[in-house]
């Protein structure tokens, strides 16, 4: 069977006579590999660029006064570590993130480099404040360790079509790996949603309008002015503010509907594209490759294809 | 292409597992993942606890402080006056968020050597951005925390100029300086040791019995770590 021929869209529901309910059909519903494979060669890669200057030795010279011996994440009693074995660590870890980017002995790449993301990534975060991001980019790296992610876009795949290897089918193991990491992702909105909604009078008071003049104060280095005129406007910020809460608690509708889809999902992508600008939040945007895995990439791939034979 | 390619016999539409090309021990790891996830999630958001990697993800749903604001920052003395000091740049691989929240825990801690150890880290740290060529500032000779206290203002036009600048803490540099920060990872290259930490006014009682013009109390910390 050639994988040309192979009903393919993740989006796209087969037309088969419904065995799958619901939650299969959300999980397993078979799609080709392409899609799987090229985001698992552009999240590694990403996380490659990212971090290719990160030098988690650098915590070897920090004090163990800012070690929060107390902390619930300390991370199963894993201590600091001296320089040359983090340097060892750090070391292995990005030559993991490499070839598990590139699909070379892909599921001993994305093994060891969840092993030690896990302790390079968590490490920091034993250091005075925690920081949410690695979390969501951990459990992407555990779906990746996990899932047939080498079927497509790896030299795993070429060395094995070499040795006369048969495409692979669709199927739903290039499906579930997409959806528990974007799960995961509305799950982390509706969290922040719902606190919101819980907090101290997001909603109906003058927070995010603070917000807006407070990080101004609070950064080291200055901020664009755009969020001091947007602070002007007392209807704007309510919007704003309104709008915030609403879309991250419906962020889990994105599951479930393309519309919902696109519209919950840019508005997330652009609120924390203007939490990293307007507020410095972050300004790297690390999550800014798992909003990749939202895109229909076999769709996309398909309609590149026509283009490119047209 | 489909139904050419897709199994379409009354087995397959019985059978799910057929269906997706999965076999059913997979397919209850999924289920598995999927459940720990929502579990993990939900029951943090419940408890209004943190579990890392789970979170209730609280972050700007607490309400700020409307008119005024503080916070301690850190500068360094050089032979030509005071510089204000930066994390990323200065006190890597600080940044400005861990950094500040290090600040803030400051009236946590009883015993006054450990803030002076704190200090002469930070100083230490320093001193080996400097010589890695992440800042060119030069040399420090004292480290100062200040607390800075500000009437906000909606254009923020007063950020450079705070209502109030009260020196807290100030660690002297010369037995940092002299240490040679690329030696090793050991306390001493670390800063840890023999700390000179100059009081300044009220923070020798400030570590038993904070009072308004020096470090926060551990209520107003925790406020603003909020």
């Amino acid at each position: 069977v050639s994988s040309a021929n192979i009903s393919n869209n993740i989006d796209a529901p087969l037309n088969i006579p419904a065995p799958l309910s619901w939650h299969q059909r959300l999980l397993f519903e078979p799609s080709r590999p392409a899609a799987l494979g090229f985001l698992r060669m552009a999240f590694f890669g990403y996380m490659l660029w990212i971090y290719w200057d990160y030098q988690v030795v650098r915590w070897a010279d920090v004090s163990n006064v800012f070690w929060m011996v107390w902390s619930r994440y300390d991370l199963l009693g894993l201590p600091p570590i001296s320089k040359p074995y983090l340097l060892g660590i750090t070391f292995v870890w990005k030559l993991a993130l490499l070839g598990a980017c590139l699909g070379w002995r892909t599921r001993w790449c994305s093994g060891i480099s969840l092993v030690l993301g896990v302790y390079v990534l968590g490490l920091p975060l034993n250091y005075a404040k925690i920081s949410h991001f690695p979390g969501l980019l951990l459990i992407a790296t555990l779906m990746f360790w996990l899932s047939r992610s080498n079927d497509s876009w790896s030299i795993d795949q070429w060395q094995r079509r070499r040795r006369g290897g048969e495409p692979h089918r669709a199927s739903g193991e290039y499906t579930w790996p997409i959806r528990v990491v974007q799960l995961a992702m509305t799950l982390a909105f509706l969290g922040a949603g719902w606190s919101k909604l819980t907090g101290e009078g997001w909603l109906f008071t003058e927070n995010l309008k603070y917000q807006f003049i407070l990080h101004h104060y609070l950064e080291d280095r200055s901020l664009p002015a755009i969020g001091l005129y947007i602070a002007q406007s007392d209807w704007l910020c309510m919007f704003l503010a309104m709008m915030t809460v609403a879309v991250e608690l419906l962020a889990p509708l994105a599951l479930f509907n393309r519309w919902a889809r696109c519209f919950l999902i840019s508005s997330l992508f652009l609120m924390q594209l203007g939490n990293a600008t307007i507020l410095g939040v972050h300004p790297e945007f690390p999550w800014l490759v798992l909003y990749w895995f939202w895109i229909p990439w076999n769709r996309v791939g398909d309609w590149l294809h026509k283009q490119m034979t047209a | 292409v489909a139904q050419k390619t897709q199994p379409t016999d009354g087995a397959a539409r019985d059978d799910p597992h057929q269906a997706s090309s999965m076999s059913s021990r997979r397919m209850l790891l999924v289920y598995i993942i999927v459940m720990v996830l929502i579990a993990g999630h939900l029951y943090d958001v419940a408890t209004s606890s943190e579990h890392w990697p789970f979170s209730r993800y609280q972050m700007y749903s607490q309400m700020p402080e409307m008119k005024t604001l503080w916070r301690l920052r850190l500068y360094g003395v050089t032979e030509n006056g005071e510089i204000p000091l930066r994390a990323e740049e200065h006190f890597a691989p600080f940044n400005m968020p861990q950094l500040n929240t290090a600040l803030m825990r400051l009236p946590r801690y009883k015993r006054r050597e450990k803030v002076a150890e704190l200090l002469h880290n930070l100083a230490f740290l320093y001193e080996s951005s400097r010589q890695q060529g992440l800042h060119d500032d030069p040399p420090i000779q004292s480290l100062r925390l200040y607390r800075l206290k500000w009437t906000l203002d909606e254009w923020a036009r007063n950020v450079d100029s705070p209502d109030k600048k009260i020196l807290l803490l100030e660690a002297r540099m010369s037995s940092i300086a002299r240490r040679d920060s690329k030696a090793n990872g050991d306390s001493k290259a670390r800063g840890e040791s023999k700390p000179t930490l100059t009081s300044t006014n009220g923070v020798s009682s400030t570590m038993e019995s904070p009072s308004a013009n020096t470090l926060p109390t551990p209520a107003e910390a925790d406020r603003v770590l909020r």
